[in-house]
This record gives C-alpha cells, structure tokens and sequence, in this order.
C-alpha cells in the first residue's frame, strides 16, 4: 500500500457525470486542495481515499467521478473516487469550465 | 448494478491509525473515519440487497395492477437526498417541480404503452425524483434508488430538467438496473449509457409526436447555458453525428474507435449512432419499431452485466426476426445499421 502523503497539495479533477465531464468533452473541472488545510476529519477521509490501493473505476450511473492526483518522491499516482465518498471540502475545490 | 467501490480492509486502516510513523495524522479521526465507513459499508451491503431480493419478494406482495406513484422531493440546494417532500407536485407554483412531475408521468405513460413495461421494475414502482440538488450543480443522475437534478451553474448549463430527454435518460438508468444489469465501464457501461440516450432521445420524440426525419436526435439541446451556446455549442451529443463539432461532448461512431477503458459517455457513440441509422431507415416513429426492438433486446434477457456491444446488436438482429417476422426491410434496416457502424 502507498505511504499517504503528509504535507500534499493534491490535484482533483471531475469526471464523468450526464453531460461526460473530461474525456472528449469540451468540459473541465478541477482544482487542487492542501492535505494539511483540510478539516481534520476531512483530511482523514481523503487520506484514507488516497491510501486505497485499487484501481477500480468507482461505478456510478450518470454520477461524477473525481480522480485524485498527487507527487510523492517523484512518483505520480492517481485514485478515482465516487461522488458520495470524498468531503464537500474537495467536491467544493474543482470549478466547472469550457474549454 | 454491481458497486465497484473497493475499500482497503479495516484492518489495514486500523493498522495505519495505530502507525507511530505516520507522525501528522489525527489517529484519533481515522478512527472516527473508520467507524463511520463500516457503518456506511454495512448500510450499502444492507441497500444492495434489499434492491436484488426486492423485485423478487414485490411478484408475490404488490398487486399486478399497481401504478407508480411520481414524488418529487426539493432539495433546496442542499445535498441531501431526498430532500423535503413537495405536496401537489402537479400544481406547485414551482415550475422546476411541476416540469419533473409531468415529464416523470410522461416516461412511466410511454413506457407502460408503447412497451407494456410498468415502470422501471416491471411492478409499477414509485418513482422519487429530487430537485435543486447542491449548488449551481451541472449535473443529473440516478443512485439506484432516485432521480436527482440539478439547476445548473446558469453558465454552462441550465436546470437540468429543462431537458425532457434528461429526464428519461436518467429513468432509463433505472430500467437498464431491473432488466439486463450492464455493468458501467468498458462495452457494456457504453451500452448503458447509450439505452439511455436512445430512451432518451426517443421519449423527447414521442412527447412531440414526431416522425424520424423530424427529429434533431440531439441529446441535452435544451438544458445548454449562455457560455456553451456563445461557443457554437447546440448539444451535448448529437446521435446523427456523434463527432459534430455542435457537440459538447462529441463521441466516435465506429467501433475501429473505441479502446479498452472508454468513458461510457464517449463510448455510447457507437450504439447511439447505429439505432439513429436502424430508426431512420425503417422510417415512421422511432419507438413504433427500432424502439421496441432495442427495448425487448435490452429487458428481454435476463441480466447481462458484462454484454458486449456485438452481443447487443446480435440480439437485435434475432429480435428483429422474431418482433417482426413479416418484415423483414426492420432486421435487415438494422443489420445494415450495425455494419455501418462496424459491428
């Protein structure tokens, strides 16, 4: 399992949802969040998310998808997150864009 | 629907709270965290369950007859489902809530005659839709149990039940659960998103009585905000011509183009566009022949969670067949449909 980063910036992009956020569409939204500025419960729960070490697309049905991005010694590494599971401080983080 | 959601064991997070090493956590929240994620756990085991032995206990305990009763609930821009409950939804002074209500009757109306299906379990189900969920959120979406909407950010997009297409995109994802379970990634989560967008799409026509050459078989036409329009963008997915550049959020049409791990929204392209090609072919009303086809291929055969999109456009070849046995110009309409888009 991969060490969870302490002092991390953390970068969140949306995914997916009815209108297919990301991918081919010319809609964007992310944003990146500080791990250590996060309400403590808050910081616990993304650190539990960023410590999963599966791949799993987080099945959901017209539902977004937030995919979290982070650096730890040199190494990105990815996680995808359903909706329901991360703290409305992250979900508030990423902004809505055309691009 | 199978959930994918994985979690780590408890015991490895029980491990981790209790790390020395790990000097900036609050061990004393992860274990809070911990606590509270096996009760979440335990409440989507118990819901998971209940939703796959409910269709099965309902055949003996709900009377055939049943008609689904519409409950809109309003959200008030919190993110709390269900919300309050409206009363009268039918005459709210609330043109959001009234919208929902008429549409949502209208879909379980088209589904219960032009296919015999009453509503999304076959058992006249209730159908529960919120509105005003969160805040300017550009989104619409069933969990497994609802329908929620959002009134969108005014930019982009626009209160999401504008879009009476939405509206039975979203009630599809509910049939789709009670009939053949498509699993939502690879082939078979583009096919879940595409009976969506075909239910969709042909629901949107028959409210308007329309024939196939007066459709626009545009999908979320209306619910697009100023910014997109300014951009030239008329949709979000146009089943005509997947890859428009009017699009928001354009798709392949061939299936050359798709790859292992596609979005479903991008892959659902290449069925979109093969039942565009099959309806417009046959002519008439889409829902009158290529519509009964897809629907009887979709819930005709038992839950399919990994179906491919070969194995889909072959049932409909054999449906064809057999729904319309005298003729043959559908099976054939929709055979060409389905080369053309390579499978």
């Amino acid at each position: 399992m991969a060490r969870t980063p302490d002092k991390q910036r953390i970068k969140v992009e949306k995914l997916g949802g009815f209108a297919g956020f990301g991918a081919s569409a010319h809609l964007r939204s992310d944003g990146e969040v500080e791990l250590e500025a996060l309400p403590e419960a808050d910081r616990a729960k993304v650190a539990k998310l960023l410590a999963r070490d599966d791949q799993d697309h987080p099945g959901s049905l017209s539902q977004f998808v937030y995919r979290l991005s982070w650096t730890k010694d040199g190494k990105t590494r990815t996680v995808d997150v359903a909706e329901d599971d991360l703290p409305p401080s992250v979900v508030a983080a990423v902004k809505d864009r055309l691009d | 629907m199978t959930c994918l959601c994985k979690f780590i064991p408890d015991e490895v997070l029980a491990r981790l709270a209790n790390d020395a090493s790990i000097k900036d956590f609050d061990r004393d929240a992860l274990q809070r965290t911990l606590a509270v994620d096996q009760e979440m756990r335990r409440v989507r085991e118990a819901t998971a369950s209940l939703i796959a032995s409910s269709a099965m206990i309902s055949m003996s305990l709900v009377p055939a007859n049943k008609k689904p009763l519409i409950k809109v609930y309003d959200c008030k821009h919190g993110g709390i489902l269900p919300g309050a409950k409206v009363q009268s939804p039918q005459s709210s002074s609330d043109a959001t809530v009234k919208r929902t209500f008429k549409n949502t009757t209208d879909v379980a109306k088209f589904l219960k005659k032009e296919f015999g299906r009453n509503s999304l379990d076959g058992q006249g189900m209730d159908l529960l839709s919120s509105v005003h969920y969160g805040q300017n959120y550009n989104n619409a979406f069933w969990n497994g149990q609802q329908m929620t909407y959002g009134d969108g950010d005014n930019n982009i997009f626009i209160d999401f039940t504008k879009g009476n297409d939405v509206i039975a995109h979203e009630l599809t994802h509910g049939l789709t659960q009670f009939t053949s379970q498509l699993a939502y990634a690879n082939e078979p989560g583009g096919l879940n998103e595409s009976m969506s967008d075909v239910f969709g799409s042909m629901f949107r026509q028959w409210q308007a009585n329309q024939t196939v050459t007066a459709a626009d078989w545009l999908i979320g036409s209306t619910i697009m905000g100023p910014a997109a329009t300014a951009k030239g963008f008329t949709c979000l997915r146009d089943m005509a011509n997947p890859g428009a550049k009017h699009a928001l959020a354009p798709q392949p049409s061939h299936y050359s183009k798709y790859q292992a791990g596609m979005d479903p929204h991008v892959s659902s392209g290449i069925p979109n566009n093969a039942f565009y090609r099959a309806a417009t072919a046959i002519g008439g009303k889409s829902w009158q022949k290529a519509g009964k086809v897809w629907f009887q291929a979709l819930t005709g055969f038992g839950p399919a969670p990994q179906l491919t999109m070969k194995q889909f456009a072959d049932r409909t070849r054999s449906v064809a067949t057999q729904v319309f046995p005298a003729q043959p110009a559908v099976a054939s309409a929709i055979d060409k449909a389905w080369v053309a888009v390579g499978l």
